[in-house]
């Protein structure tokens, strides 16, 4: 009851923040540019005196950015409001990104999610993952078998990224985002032999646990 | 014995196998994985990264963002609509009436009104990390006097020289002259008696009054405008310039993550937690109880008052949405800043407690010191002497602790499994100034 009591409250912090909740007039935004030859910078600089000249880039950047958040976060709800955050931060910010040799707008753009991110669990701590699966039990209006199903791979990939420590996790989480090696040192203030050295062990942690898997499986 | 001679070679050969195979599939994500030896890192990292991305295709919640995000996101950029008739009102009780977007008559307020965008006819916020103090301004007492009875004890202990951080990344205090000065080590397990004659020995304080000085409407607004401005009215001095420009205007600690007991072996330096004895945290446990008496009987402004700027403003910018005109702001600070923090949104679950009979008070063993701050720490400018971890202890009408946590939400007590209490803190500590504040709070899951 108690428990109940302390979710109720996560979800009531939550949603005064939450942007969804609005609604506005989409009529005149087109937001995807479809087999057009795709340059970024030239988008950017379009951008900062014309938010919506952004589109090509949130289309670009949307699906890898809202993982990252839902990855972190196991919340759709909140997902799609930090995806927002970010985006919205992004252009307001625009103006401060400068291309440079290896920093790209997608390490920058990453920067500000981290931060956004960073923002959030500041003051909300990850719901363990095992309570995660306690409130898919109570839950009760469970989904199709198959959807329970590919929910409860994806609370493993939630829980295999969260057996590993901070700093991998997070070199992990950018690389499953599609960054290269430069622009997660960038991201993450690393060097680029860190992110390497992070890597590795990481991913040397992620083979021990999909070992431990299939035994656990046979 | 002899070496092979290309052991190091064939070790270093496998790291950037792995790199290299990572940003081709940056640029090609079709990789084949008969190109890759069977248990090798890349293959390891192939088959992981095809069965997320498995996962995250056939999870709808995970594919991808909501269709209609987008628009949300270039309203969030573009217009807020309000009615011009009606401004903005907040509700007396919980939370903030929110504004219908699809409302007629509305009134266009645009990017210029949210707070910290540029726009004419209104500057924004300017940095001022990079600016000292022209003349250095009384330090500010936010706790009455209790506060004023450590600062003269610090003051006494410290002449000459304040809390600094020690080279090895220890928190200590000098001055005191040739014969007493000395450089306690507080941060160290063993840490010495000087030390807790520093700042241990105050006494706990839970009268349930909360004597916090409040901070003003206009304070809290130019606090939210920009919360630099929070350091100069409390005459807490910012970092010289030659602090790097951060690439967003804030500078998170590492993956925003809580440190941990287990630090990171690429940057051992930071992450890294000394335990405090329960002598040491005295004054940091009075504070912590200061603190929770006034969210128990204190007004928002007062509690405002006890919180790093940085703190401030979030907990009043968390009652909005992205978009926010100054005038909204500011009639939400004039409406609830003077209200009782208990009566407020951001309680929490602390009115739980508060109505069951319980108070909240700090958890004296362990703390966590944090160390090597300038590292760590996120704020831009922002260098406290130290921050401190705090976990809390939940005591009983008969003043008996009940329950308690330590620093890092772990239960010190058996029953805090059930009982539960509802937060961990960080806490902020300024030397130049001798105060402390609340930086941060961790909600914790029962």
């Amino acid at each position: 009851m108690k428990v109940m009591e302390r979710r109720g409250v996560r979800r009531r912090r939550a949603k005064g923040i939450h942007v969804r909740a609005y609604r506005f007039d989409t009529d005149d935004n087109q937001v995807s540019l479809p087999g057009e030859p795709f340059d970024e910078l030239a988008c950017v600089d379009a951008s900062r005196g014309d938010p919506a000249a952004f589109a090509p880039l949130y289309e670009r950047y949307a699906v890898p950015v809202y993982r990252y958040s839902y990855r972190r976060t196991g919340d759709e709800e909140l997902a799609n409001d930090l995806t927002a955050r970010i985006f919205v931060r992004a252009i307001e910010k625009l103006h401060q990104f400068r291309p440079m040799p290896g920093a790209t707008f997608r390490s920058w753009l990453f920067t500000i999610a981290r931060s956004i991110l960073a923002d959030h669990w500041r003051r909300m701590r990850p719901v363990p993952l095992s309570d995660e699966g306690e409130s898919w039990l109570q839950d009760s209006d469970p989904g199709p078998e198959e959807i329970a199903v590919h929910r409860s791979q994806m609370r493993e990939l939630r829980r295999v990224l969260g057996e590993l420590p901070d700093r991998q996790r997070e070199v992990v989480e950018l690389r499953l985002a599609g960054l290269t090696t430069t622009e997660i040192a960038i991201a993450m203030e690393m060097t680029v032999a860190g992110v390497k050295s992070a890597q590795t062990r990481a991913y040397s942690r992620i083979r021990e646990l999909m070992n431990q898997h299939a035994g656990d499986v046979r | 014995m002899t070496l092979h001679p290309f052991r190091r070679k064939r070790d270093i050969s496998h790291v950037d196998e792995l790199d290299g195979w990572l940003n081709a599939r940056t640029s090609s994500v079709n990789e084949t994985p008969s190109q890759l030896e069977g248990e090798s890192l890349a293959s390891v990292a192939h088959e992981f990264h095809a069965w997320a991305n498995d996962v995250q295709e056939r999870d709808p919640a995970a594919k991808g963002p909501a269709d209609d995000l987008w628009n949300t996101i270039l309203a969030g950029t573009d217009r807020l609509h309000v009615d011009p008739d009606q401004p903005e009102t907040f509700s007396s009780g919980r939370g903030r009436r929110h504004v219908d977007p699809v409302k007629e008559n509305r009134r266009a307020t645009d990017m210029s009104t949210t707070i910290g965008v540029p726009m004419d006819g209104f500057a924004p916020p300017q940095s001022n990390r990079t600016r000292r103090m022209q003349e250095a301004t009384p330090p500010l007492s936010r706790s009455g006097a209790w506060f004023s009875a450590i600062a003269a004890a610090l003051l006494l202990l410290s002449l000459g020289g304040g809390a600094y951080l020690a080279r090895d990344g220890g928190f200590g205090f000098g001055g005191g002259g040739d014969e007493g000065r000395f450089a306690a080590q507080v941060a160290s397990p063993e840490a010495s008696p000087q030390t807790a004659e520093v700042i241990g020995k105050t006494p706990y304080r839970a009268d349930g009054v909360c004597e916090a000085e409040p901070l003003t409407q206009d304070e809290v607004f130019d606090i939210v405008m920009n919360p630099l401005n929070g350091f100069d009215q409390r005459g807490i001095v910012l970092a010289e310039s030659g602090t790097p420009e951060p690439l967003v205007e804030a500078r998170w600690r590492s993956g925003g993550q809580r440190p941990s007991d287990n630090p990171d072996p690429d940057y051992p330096e930071r992450n890294v937690l000394h335990h405090a004895t329960e002598d040491e945290g005295a004054s940091v446990n009075a504070f912590v109880t200061e603190y929770y008496e006034c969210l128990q009987s204190g007004t928002n402004f007062q509690v405002w008052g006890l919180l790093l700027p940085y703190e401030v403003q979030e907990r009043v910018l968390l009652n909005f949405p992205v978009l926010r005109s100054e005038e909204q702001i500011r009639g939400y600070i004039v409406e609830v800043g003077p209200q009782a923090y208990s009566d407020s949104e951001f309680s929490l679950g602390h009115d739980y407690y508060f109505e069951q009979g319980y108070t909240l008070q700090g958890n004296p063993v362990p703390l966590s010191l944090w160390v090597n701050i300038d590292a760590a720490y996120g704020y831009p400018g922002v260098m406290p002497d130290a921050v401190i971890l705090s976990g809390v202890s939940l005591v009983d009408e008969s003043g008996e602790v009940v329950a308690a946590v330590d620093y890092d939400g772990r239960p010190t007590l058996l029953q805090a499994d059930t009982l539960g209490v509802p937060e961990t803190l960080e806490i902020a500590y300024f030397a130049e100034t001798n105060t402390w504040y609340v930086a941060a709070t961790y909600s914790l899951k029962g």
